[in-house]
């Protein structure tokens, strides 16, 4: 159990090196070994890098919830789990509902594509360098700028 | 050269996620994919926060009749991780029980399934006879075949009984013998491997970093399985072993089911003889008592499957309820393992996935020179390239 222990302090201790002021806080569980990460939705694409690093690319993708909670954020919660590690990572950023806008991560880790494509339409965050950026689920018909999971 | 494109759907019944799948082929072989789901997108995740948890929970299991076990599990875990409720352990037991002769005859049905689309008719009938005795037990333990609403917040909904874990034992020592009996037919049957060996290929790198899950990423190398990694239910105290396949192809994806399904009978087995005393289920309030998260992970039939709820402190109603099912994670491996194969593997690499199919899938055939389209269903398809 100690070797396990020490993975989620190294990680923690490895994002707030590298991200410094961007790296807002952290929750662990030890329960359900989850290790929860806030970061800046500007680090988001630099965080994974991050994740790729210390897991020499052996990690799976779980998704992307979007939720838009009755503030003035949409907070996006992205779900991984680090094969070596044995650890699972929920990475948190939050982007004003005023200006949904984002780093995409699809070139950093591929398996976030569909997932972002559903944030966008279902709450309209936008996500900058998606190579794709279009409905998943919704008809073609569908009006623009109508995002079903938005509350206003 | 005339290239055409292949429409796959979109009244294509996988689960709960019909597909359509456009391919670009150049004569027999696959060059692109494009995959275009939501066809039957039903508003679910919209729904559940206009009910309470749970009228939810009733919502929640119609998400997918096959693995439905599966979703309410998950669901009851999320909501009690947002409420901080502790089933009592007996529970853990009933419904680690539940979920996996949920998983045994969700397997046979695959199995069953594939023998049919390739041509092995008497094969499929003699698994799915052996899955209605699985369904029979879980009609006895849960009062029904399907939506058994088996799992509550805070406990499960009834007791098993003595003899009732008798006649499961006596079944499932039956179904074990005969599953041993298939798997040497899969393993060794020329026909079978002939068709299925090589079909369908995902390399170990590709499902890691398009995140399969299940079975998929399973028989492509990757050792994942939430049972396993992050014990849920009773799995920190039943040992079972991950079953994982190199081979990378349709043939490894089915060899992972065919021995799973001897895993989740010992399972069952092991977690009867150790079945604790006690309470099986807790009360619970009826409004969440924090403003909370709460997510849960499990190993579903088809793989990985999350649940994440947001509550409100006083609200009887998740303020979010979010779902990803394990066949939309599988989606991005299911173009790759397409792209460079025949349209002939278009159906058996399809199935190898577990998108249960239904006898109305339909594919059009689009000549994109002349403009001709051409509709068939799916099954003429997979006829049309039997043996």
């Amino acid at each position: 159990m100690a070797e396990e222990v020490g993975e989620h302090v190294k990680l923690i201790e490895l994002f707030r090196k590298e991200l410094e002021g961007r790296f807002l806080g952290y929750e662990y569980d030890p329960k359900k070994r989850a290790l929860k990460l806030l970061v800046e939705r500007s680090a988001l694409s630099n965080a994974f890098e991050l994740i790729n690093r210390v897991s020499d690319g052996e990690y799976h993708f779980t998704t992307i919830t979007g939720a838009d909670l009755d503030g003035d954020d949409i907070e996006l919660t992205y779900f991984l789990w680090l094969l070596p590690q044995r650890l699972r990572v929920v990475i948190k950023a939050s982007t004003p509902k005023e200006d949904p806008r984002v780093q995409s991560i699809v070139n950093v880790t591929p398996a976030a594509n569909l997932y972002e494509r559903e944030v966008y339409e279902m709450l309209g965050v936008r996500f900058e360098g998606h190579p794709k950026l279009e409905k998943l689920f919704l008809p073609e018909d569908w009006p623009e700028n109508v995002h079903p999971l938005r509350r206003d | 050269m005339t290239t055409v494109n292949v429409i796959v759907g979109p009244v294509h019944p996988a689960l709960h996620e019909p597909e359509r799948f456009v391919f670009k082929v150049d004569g027999e072989v696959v060059v692109d994919v494009e995959p275009r789901i939501g066809y039957v997108h039903r508003g679910i995740e919209k729904a559940l926060t206009e009910r309470t948890f749970t009228q939810g929970l009733y919502l929640i299991e119609r998400i997918c009749g096959i693995c439905n076990v599966a979703h309410t599990l998950t669901a009851v875990q999320a909501i009690e991780d947002a409420f901080g409720v502790e089933p009592p352990k007996r529970a853990k037991y009933l419904r680690t029980v539940v979920h996996e002769l949920n998983r045994i005859h969700s397997h046979l049905l695959l199995l069953g399934v594939t023998c049919e689309l390739i041509g092995f008719d008497t094969l499929f009938m003699l698994i799915w006879r052996d899955r209605e005795a699985v369904m029979d037990v879980i009609e006895m333990v849960t009062g029904n075949r399907v939506t058994s609403a088996y799992n509550i917040i805070g406990g499960v909904r009834r007791n098993i009984r003595d003899h009732e874990v008798s006649e499961i034992k006596k079944v499932l020592g039956t179904i074990a013998e005969r599953v041993k009996e298939y798997k040497k037919v899969f393993a060794e049957d020329p026909t079978i491997r002939a068709r299925l060996a090589g079909a369908g290929r995902l390399s170990r790198a590709k499902a890691l970093a398009l995140g399969a899950v299940g079975p998929t990423a399973r028989g492509s190398g990757v050792k994942v399985d939430v049972r396993a990694e992050e014990p849920y239910a009773a799995f920190d105290e039943v040992p079972f072993n991950v079953v994982v396949y190199e081979e990378e192809d349709s043939w490894a994806r089915l060899m992972v089911r065919v021995d799973e399904t001897l895993e989740s009978i010992r399972i069952v087995e092991e977690c009867l003889n150790k079945m604790p005393s006690g309470p099986v289920k807790v009360p619970i309030p009826e409004v969440a008592p924090r403003s909370s998260e709460g997510f849960s992970v499990i190993e579903a039939p088809r793989g990985e499957l999350i649940h994440h709820v947001y509550t409100r402190e006083g609200d009887d109603k998740p303020l979010r309820y979010r779902v990803r099912t394990p066949t939309y994670a599988n989606i991005p491996s299911a173009c790759e393992m397409l792209k460079g194969g025949y349209i002939a593997d278009i159906p058996v690499a399809l199935v190898s996935l577990d998108p249960c199919f239904s006898c109305t899938d339909r594919v059009a055939l689009v000549d994109v020179g002349t403009g001709k389209r051409v509709s068939i269903d799916l099954r003429t398809l997979a006829r049309r390239y039997k043996k």
